[in-house]
């Protein structure tokens, strides 16, 4: 057995500058956050990573984070917001200035991708985008033909971020993991990236079933209460107090810098 | 007794909303006012409706904006638990999804979506958080419902980007793409309903009660055309009223 029980500083080297950084979890649910509050003091205190392409099936509070501390060139994903909560405020004071690219998705193109990472092919096939202004801004997302009906589809690349951070439910020593119900597109994460960091609410010497197995996880950390303040079903709710608190107080570089401190020392 | 001269504009939308739906249809539910409309026609006309939500939305309980809509997991008794690929390939791309809810910055004349962004792409007034599983929905979901407020920057003749297909520049160009859904069906508002004419354009087709054609007309991006048999709405119904405000929405978070 290969114990994968890591510790941050163990594990923070694989995420190098210029890297695709792959975070789990969805909207307001299941994020590594307490993964993120150390990225970001590490790259306080020496000035690395940066320069990231974030990947996110949706981003929201721990991705407006990374990108108000300036780790992130280009953010990759579906949606970029805090739902209820509002616009994420440093994404969208930085997207409204031209300064951060966006690579831009939907669900279907995102979940294809991975998928065929999984499938270990070149691209998935879907009739997603047709109709629409978004293949103008995606010109390496290429249509093909359907050799046997000759219809039009879009073919979507194969996705493979450098690493996945996925907070879990409980992990056991070898790093398989179960990661609860909502599972977004993890499962798929955790086997199309090519390192794999799990942060884990609870960590047991063996499990005896598994969302996600030790094949394809490179280290588990231990993250207690470490979504927060977004959810993690069944364990604990979101903390709509803290989610408001960095929306009414954050909205350009200057409040984002006032409010780094909370991030932080958390 | 409820007063049912008295609402809200969010309970106006979501009860014509819940009255679109059949007994038996498959929907794919969004939070807020859509699954507010799912539920209310479950506990109404259409108890065997059937909810797929878009995985991870999750409850808040913050104390200055409570909120009770709950872990979707639990709200929906979770039947069954599948990948976002299966969601969009197996119920939406391959038709399995009878109605979807979508909302939008901007809805234009043929009923395209814009999510992406306000102003040039290149250079945004507003840069908004983009698609999300809207694209998927409007072009796979059978038939699609639209609820937004009505507001003539809500409703341009053509939307600043295109996120999601509506009729594209008319009826027969969506049909030659061959989106596999029927397009937008009604467009739900504070002040009426909007729906496609034979062309894809959208059109006044019924008022809400006290609503002028002039108050629509003048909050609309285009010169909009009126149905020749232009309907008005029921009023909500008392028992519509009630269940929103005493079982779905008690804290009026949604509705208020």
């Amino acid at each position: 057995m290969t114990d994968k029980r890591a510790t941050f500083d163990e594990v923070v080297n694989f995420i190098s500058t210029g890297c695709t950084l792959a975070l789990g979890g969805m909207t307001n649910y299941r994020r590594p956050v307490a993964f993120v509050r150390s990225l970001i003091q590490h790259n306080q205190e020496t000035g690395t990573p940066d320069d990231l392409t974030l990947i996110c099936f949706t981003a929201g509070l721990e991705s407006d984070w990374l990108v108000g501390a300036g780790m992130v060139s280009r953010v990759r994903t579906c949606y970029f917001g805090l739902e209820i909560f509002g616009l994420a405020p440093m994404f969208t004071h930085y997207a409204n200035r031209g300064k951060i690219e966006v690579v831009e998705e939907t669900e279907a193109s995102l979940a294809l991708g991975l998928r065929a990472t999984l499938a270990g092919i070149g691209f998935m096939p879907a009739r997603a985008w047709i109709g629409t202004d978004l293949p103008k801004l995606r010109p390496d997302v290429h249509t093909i033909k359907d050799p046997y009906t000759d219809e039009t589809l879009m073919a979507f690349p194969a996705i493979s971020p450098d690493v996945a951070v996925i907070h879990v439910i409980k992990a056991d020593w070898e790093g398989n993991a179960i990661m609860g119900k909502n599972k977004g597109v993890d499962e798929e994460l955790a086997v199309a990236s090519k390192k794999v960091i799990l942060t884990a609410e609870e960590i047991v010497p063996k499990l005896d079933h598994a969302d996600i197995i030790t094949q394809f996880i490179d280290a588990v950390i231990p993250a207690p209460r470490g979504a927060l303040p977004t959810s993690c079903h069944p364990l604990y709710q979101i903390d709509g107090e803290a989610m408001l608190d960095y929306v009414e107080q954050v909205s350009d570089p200057n409040s984002f810098a006032t409010y780094l401190p909370n991030i932080i020392n958390f | 007794m409820t007063d049912n001269t008295t609402y809200t504009a969010a309970e106006l939308m979501t009860i014509n909303s819940a009255r679109l739906l059949r007994d038996g249809d498959v929907v794919f539910v969004g939070v807020g006012l859509p699954n507010l409309a799912c539920n209310l026609a479950r506990r109404t006309h259409a108890p065997s409706l059937v909810m797929i939500y878009e995985a991870g939305v999750i409850g808040a309980q913050p104390a200055r904006l409570p909120l009770s809509i709950g872990d979707p997991t639990l709200v929906s008794g979770a039947l069954s638990v599948c990948s976002m690929y299966e969601i969009f390939t197996l119920y939406l791309q391959r038709g399995n999804i009878d109605v979807g809810f979508l909302g939008g910055a901007q809805i234009d004349r043929f009923g395209n979506i814009n999510a992406t962004v306000i102003g040039d792409y290149q250079q945004p007034k507003v840069r908004l958080p983009g698609s999300g599983g809207s694209m998927e929905i409007a072009a796979w979901a059978n038939r699609c419902y639209i609820m937004t407020p009505h507001q003539k920057r809500r409703f341009p003749e053509r939307v600043d980007f295109r996120t999601s297909a509506g009729f594209l520049n008319g009826r027969s160009e969506r049909e030659a793409a061959k989106l596999r859904g029927q397009g937008p069906q009604t467009v739900v508002t504070n002040l009426g309903l909007l729906e496609p004419d034979e062309d894809g354009e959208l059109t006044l087709t019924a008022l809400h009660p006290n609503v002028e054609v002039e108050q629509v007309r003048e909050n609309t991006g285009w010169d909009l055309k009126v149905a020749p048999l232009l309907q008005v709405t029921d009023h909500p119904r008392e028992d519509e009223l009630e269940i929103l405000r005493q079982e779905l929405d008690p804290d009026g978070i949604y509705l208020k």
